[in-house]
């Protein structure tokens, strides 16, 4: 599984959108994906989310990625089977638990639910740069620099981060240490990994906070050297966006 | 050591290609291997698979084609852990592995894990912190040292294990004159008990003061597999490989075009040869047009 959440460069028109019709859009489905509670709905949802993907050439990662959520799904209708008590029991479980028609549809919903709302945002996060998601942050909804800038910079180093877990489990293989093993003794076999992460990552964001303000970050009077402003076709997708809510909201 | 004989084929790469899942190439069909008792040196560019090569040997990174055998056994169906009794690995950077908050601890990690105790662990933790020379830094935490300190901490930590192979990435990387001097004596003094010795390194002097043999990788590929000596000759090679000849070997090279030789080159021969000559009287030929060569007055 792969689970992309990198911005994939291309030109389509979902990519031509503005940051902020694009975070709306995940903002609506989210909503819309709130308001159904029956799976039918949001299958079709979910089938247009990758209509969208498909538009913008980011179908393959989107798959992708569904694929390895398909997991925590079962995961999740699993457990809301086990535990959802009300409707006609289907099949008599152990300690009074009883899998139950509604228990099934319900672990669904909120199956699809999931994925439908990790659909949308990775969408959004593919088709749009991390850098034109924090300017329409910064300059439309006035979010301090400062919070943007930490947001961006936990994405950038979720890679760098990966990257680094790699090497010190290999430099602590290469010392004879086995990380297999059973329950108990895993815990403490992943101290060798765990401290020198920390230690790295603390270290990291030390100098770096050292190198920004040597260029002067957080100096007053920030510029951008770039503008991005809506254009009528984000205007209009926006006003669809409302709509579709409204419309959904009234019929369901 | 005891388990493998001198000259007895050790690490052993064949048709090994390794593609990184980013779909970076980083070695292309390198063919090579090294003997027990051999001191190698790795030379190449930055990216040019160095370190991809090195980690093939001990099991960290597995081919994506052709085969690696260490010790006769292919990487594939071994583990790191078991392969580590065989070959130990110094990291380039030494944070990815420090994480003991006592230099003790830190390098008795190892040999711990092949199983050590008591006395036997005591004495070589300290034997191996005395020949990095942090034996005082013993009970300290490893956080507190300096980044030259803690690349020879790892070294130790490595040395304590006593592996018949060590891989060394980089080893005399940031550290001072007399420190890295330090360090490739005792690797010298390791190849001299028997150690295989893999080390890579951007330092020509070193190559060419240490090594028996140097490989010389350039985009994925075995530009060169020789003696220091056939890679000092080999100017184009030098060119494609970014790399320069150390000055003692450049002024050796000069003074043969000028019909001067010295065998062995160090500083002694050299000023010995040309001194001789000089007395025996002005065959050598000296360019007497002023230029960026000439002398200060
Ligand atoms: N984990 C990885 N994933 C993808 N590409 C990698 C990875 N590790 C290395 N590479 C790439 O493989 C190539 C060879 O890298 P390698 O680290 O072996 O070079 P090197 O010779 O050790 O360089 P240096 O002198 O800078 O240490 C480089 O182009 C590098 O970008
Ligand atoms: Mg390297």
């Amino acid at each position: 599984m792969s689970l992309s959440i990198e911005y994939i460069p291309a030109t389509s028109p979902v990519h031509k959108l503005h940051a902020l019709t694009k975070l709306a859009g995940a903002l609506t489905v989210l909503t819309l994906s709130m308001l159904m509670g029956t799976p039918v709905p949001l299958v079709i949802l979910q089938l247009a989310l990758l209509g969208i993907a498909a538009v913008a050439n980011v179908h393959q990662e989107l798959l992708g990625a569904m694929k390895g959520l398909l997991k925590v799904a079962v995961v999740l209708i699993v457990l809301q089977v086990l535990f959802y008590s009300e409707g006609t029991a289907l099949v008599p479980l152990f300690a009074g638990l009883a899998i139950t028609d509604q228990g099934i549809l319900f672990g669904v919903t909120m199956a699809l639910r999931m994925l439908v709302i990790v659909s949308s945002f990775l969408l959004f996060l593919m088709t749009t740069p991390t850098r034109s998601t924090v300017l329409s942050l910064v300059e439309y909804l006035k979010v301090p620099y400062d919070y943007a800038f930490l947001f961006i910079t936990a994405l950038r180093f979720i890679p760098t981060f990966i990257e680094e877990v790699h090497l010190i489990r290999q430099a602590q293989e290469a010392r004879a240490h086995d990380f297999s093993g059973g329950a108990f003794s895993r815990v403490r076999s992943l101290f060798p990994l765990a401290l020198p992460l920390v230690s790295i990552s603390l270290k990291r964001a030390e100098r770096m906070a050292m190198a920004m303000e040597t260029r002067g970050f957080g100096l007053p009077g920030r510029t951008h050297y770039r503008l991005e402003a809506p254009e009528a076709g984000d205007f209009l997708m926006m006003l669809l966006m409302v709509l579709a809510v409204v419309i959904i909201s009234l019929f369901l | 050591m005891d388990v493998f004989p001198a000259g007895h084929p050790l690490l052993q790469a064949q048709q090994l290609k390794h593609t990184f899942r980013t779909g970076r190439c980083a070695l292309q069909s390198v063919n090579v291997t090294i003997h027990a008792g051999e001191m190698v040196a790795i030379i190449g560019r930055n990216g040019a698979g160095k370190t991809t090569l090195t980690k093939h040997f001990n099991g960290l990174l597995k081919p994506t084609a052709g085969t690696v055998l260490v010790g006769g056994q292919d990487t594939r169906r071994v583990s790191v852990a078991q392969l580590a009794r065989t070959v130990s690995y110094v990291f380039q950077n030494p944070d990815h592995q420090i994480f003991h908050g006592r230099l003790f601890d830190e390098v008795a990690f190892g040999p711990r894990n092949l199983g050590l105790s008591g006395k036997e662990l005591d004495q070589r933790v300290a034997s191996a912190l005395d020949a990095v020379n942090l034996a005082a830094y013993v009970d300290r935490d490893p956080a507190e040292l300096s980044r030259g300190q803690r690349k020879r901490a790892t070294i130790a930590s490595v040395l304590a294990m006593k592996t018949p192979v060590l891989i060394l990435d980089e080893p005399t990387s940031g550290q001072d004159y007399q420190e890295s001097r330090q360090i490739m004596a005792i690797l010298q003094q390791l190849h001299q008990q028997g150690h295989t010795i893999l080390l890579i390194t951007h330092d020509m002097e070193l190559v060419q003061e240490q090594a028996q043999r140097v490989l010389v990788l350039g985009d994925g590929q075995l530009l060169l597999d020789g003696s220091p000596d056939e890679l000092f000759r080999q100017a184009s090679l030098l060119q494609i490989a970014g790399l320069r000849r150390p000055p003692i070997i450049d002024l050796q090279h000069r003074l043969e075009e000028l019909g001067l030789t010295a065998s062995v080159p160090t500083a002694e021969s050299l000023a010995a040869a040309l001194a001789s000559r000089i007395q025996q009287g002005p065959s050598v030929h000296v360019d007497p047009t002023p230029g960026r060569n000439a002398a200060c007055p």
